[in-house]
């Protein structure tokens, strides 16, 4: 292949890329969760006394309309107006369609639906409905929206963003955390319910932002009021959703570790994978000496995707390995630091273990022997039919 | 480029109006309900082309979209008319995509395995999924590349701007953005045969020089 048929070949690839069509794209959706009607951001007012007051007299003349929604302590002062009228702001105000602007609510806001269902929508950010009846108080506006659910039920659609968590909804002890999401949370008295219905959510202690397990669609769950997963999962399939992957695993379940662990504190742990905290496992799916029923059926019963908790981990102990090669196969004289860029594609057997490990650009022969030597001590977790990772690794000498 | 030209009708012939959007900037910050939408709509096409390239057709398309025009409508009061309003709309647009990237490489992925897209491929027309298929060994290349050199390349070689308005957007010199662009150049030439559909291609190409058929009438210019 000549330099110079290279060359047209990538000016007629290019000629190509840029007479492709665009693949289509929900513009009326986009354009509906636009902030059309508002220029300027309104800044989220701290909860304080003035507010308070505001709310208490407002509460007082007109708050005893059809929907209302007031700064009132949802403890201290039920609302028992059945339809949303203005809290604070004019601005908040609920549209033609019945929404309440939730970018002009003042923090510590709280939303009542009546008979029927009631939305707030953040503009190009969040939109959470309460079902009827149900009651919420907006504990934080602005680049992080938090809703604490009261009562009843609460169906959030987050838009996704580049930053990493956007949106989170407060029951009880449990905060449930979405990034482009859709999922519903509902309160009662046994526990909290949470159903994901498109994305992922984290699930964990409300004290501890960022701690908790992953739940991915479509999912339910249920949890104590202090934030323990239930797993009695009987009444899952009422929520429409099925168990997460982790409750899939034979017998004792990674949450059940989870549970186990911080049953003392009263809090949920960060899933770990079933792999590592049950080594027979594998060794039992490997060697189905009880017989090939046995480890058909157990076959069957894997999850056909990894946990979150299970994809770090087996994404780690690739990074580690290849961090590890690298610095021991590269050679370079003293004070000399070698990088290298590049993207590791791995694949997982279903039993677990790593049977493949590609980078993209390929890194030297030496680094890469290393690791295929390397990869067969690496544990993952079993699933259906194995799972493939991909993700850019930046390495150093 | 921000002057766009908009069409207008008049008596079946094509007029050409030049708008340089200070206007619709002014409405929008003045807070008409209709000028953001107006806004959106003039610009989301090229806004989606240069997310969809710069990003070689990310499933997440939808989403940076939208959000390029919520860091547009948050920044508009910040918007100083310095540059042009579709030159500052792509600068974030840019950086929108930039930052999905750098959230990606932080968090691994899964890959749909390679079954998983044949289905739909096959039932397109051969020469289409040829095409798709190499536009699709374009755009890997391209991912490979740093990122300034993969978006001084979409804007130049896809997106058809000038060295001097891709200096105005990623802010960097003119000679610079040359430079990153013989490298991308370059690189993408050095890296090409190892797609093997773009190798195909190159293969597949007529020599320059290729001889008249035997017994075909040569070609005559016109006196």
């Amino acid at each position: 292949m000549t330099p110079e048929r290279i060359e047209r070949a990538l000016r007629e690839v290019t000629r190509e890329a840029r007479t492709e069509q665009l693949p289509h794209v929900d513009w009326a959706r986009i354009e509906d969760e636009l902030p059309m009607t508002r220029v300027h951001t309104v800044p989220p007012r701290p909860l304080s006394v003035r507010p308070w007051l505001i709310a208490a007299s407002f509460a007082l003349t007109g708050a005893l309309g059809a929907y209302a929604v007031t700064l009132v302590h949802p403890h201290a002062a039920p609302v028992a107006a059945a339809r949303v009228t203005t809290p604070s702001s004019a601005a908040a105000r609920a549209s033609a369609n019945g929404d309440v602007n939730g970018d002009a609510l003042a923090v510590g806001a709280h939303v009542v639906a009546g008979d029927v269902p009631q939305s707030v929508v953040h503009a190009g950010h969040a939109r959470w409905t309460l079902a009827p009846h149900s009651e919420g108080t907006l504990l934080a506006n602005g680049d992080i929206v938090t809703v604490r659910l009261d009562r009843g039920s609460v169906t959030s659609r987050v838009v996704k963003s580049s930053r990493t968590e956007t949106f989170a909804v407060e029951a009880a002890d449990v905060r449930v955390a979405a990034h482009g999401t859709e999922f519903t949370v509902s309160l009662g008295a046994d526990g909290v319910s949470v159903s994901v219905t498109e994305g992922s959510v984290l699930v964990g202690p409300r004290e501890e932002p960022g701690q908790g397990q992953l739940l991915i669609s479509p999912a339910a769950k249920r949890y104590t009021h202090a934030g323990l997963p239930i797993e009695d999962d009987s009444g899952l399939e009422a929520l429409g959703g099925r168990r997460s992957p982790s409750h899939v695993e034979d017998g004792a379940t990674a949450a059940d570790g989870a549970t186990g662990a911080s049953a003392a504190q009263g809090r949920l742990a960060l899933e770990a994978p079933a792999s590592a905290k049950k080594p027979g496992a594998r060794k039992a799916a490997n060697e189905p000496e009880a017989g090939d029923a046995t480890a058909a059926s157990d076959l069957d019963q894997r999850p056909s995707e990894p946990t979150a908790a299970g994809l770090e981990a087996a994404t780690t102990s690739v990074m580690r390995l290849t961090q590890a090669c690298f610095k021991e196969r590269t050679i370079a004289g003293e004070g000399v630091r070698v990088t290298a860029q590049t993207s590791v594609t791995f694949r997982t057997l279903p039993e677990g273990g790593v049977n493949r490990v590609v980078f993209e650009p390929p890194l030297s022969p030496a680094v890469q022997a290393c690791v295929n030597a390397g990869m067969s001590a690496i544990q993952t977790e079993g699933t259906r039919n194995g799972f493939q990772v991909s993700r850019s690794i930046d390495l150093e000498r | 480029m921000d002057a766009r030209r908009e069409p207008a009708k008049s008596d079946g012939a094509t007029l050409s109006v030049v708008s340089d959007g200070s206007d619709l900037v002014a409405r929008c910050r003045a807070g008409e309900p209709a000028a953001f939408r107006q806004l959106f709509r003039e610009h989301r096409t090229s806004v989606t082309r240069l997310i969809h390239r710069m990003t070689g057709g990310s499933p997440d398309l939808e989403d940076l979209v939208q959000e390029t025009f919520v860091q547009v409508h948050r920044s508009l009061g910040s918007f100083r008319r310095e540059a042009q309003l579709g030159t500052w709309i792509y600068r974030i647009a840019i950086n929108v995509v930039l930052m999905h990237r750098r959230a990606l490489r932080s968090r691994p992925s899964l890959v749909p395995g390679p079954s998983d897209t044949q289905l739909d491929e096959d039932d397109q027309p051969d020469e289409q999924l040829a095409r798709r298929r190499r536009v699709a060994a374009l755009y890997r290349l391209l991912d490979r590349m740093s990122e300034k050199k993969r978006t001084v390349y979409v804007l130049h070689e896809l997106e058809g701007l000038s060295p001097a308005e891709i200096a105005k957007i990623v802010g960097a010199p003119v000679l610079t953005v040359r430079t990153r662009l013989f490298y991308a150049r370059r690189s993408l030439l050095a890296e090409l045969a190892q797609e093997p559909s773009l190798a195909a291609l190159a293969d597949a190409l007529p020599p320059l020089s290729d001889p008249a058929p035997a017994g075909a009438e040569p070609h005559k210019e016109p006196a």
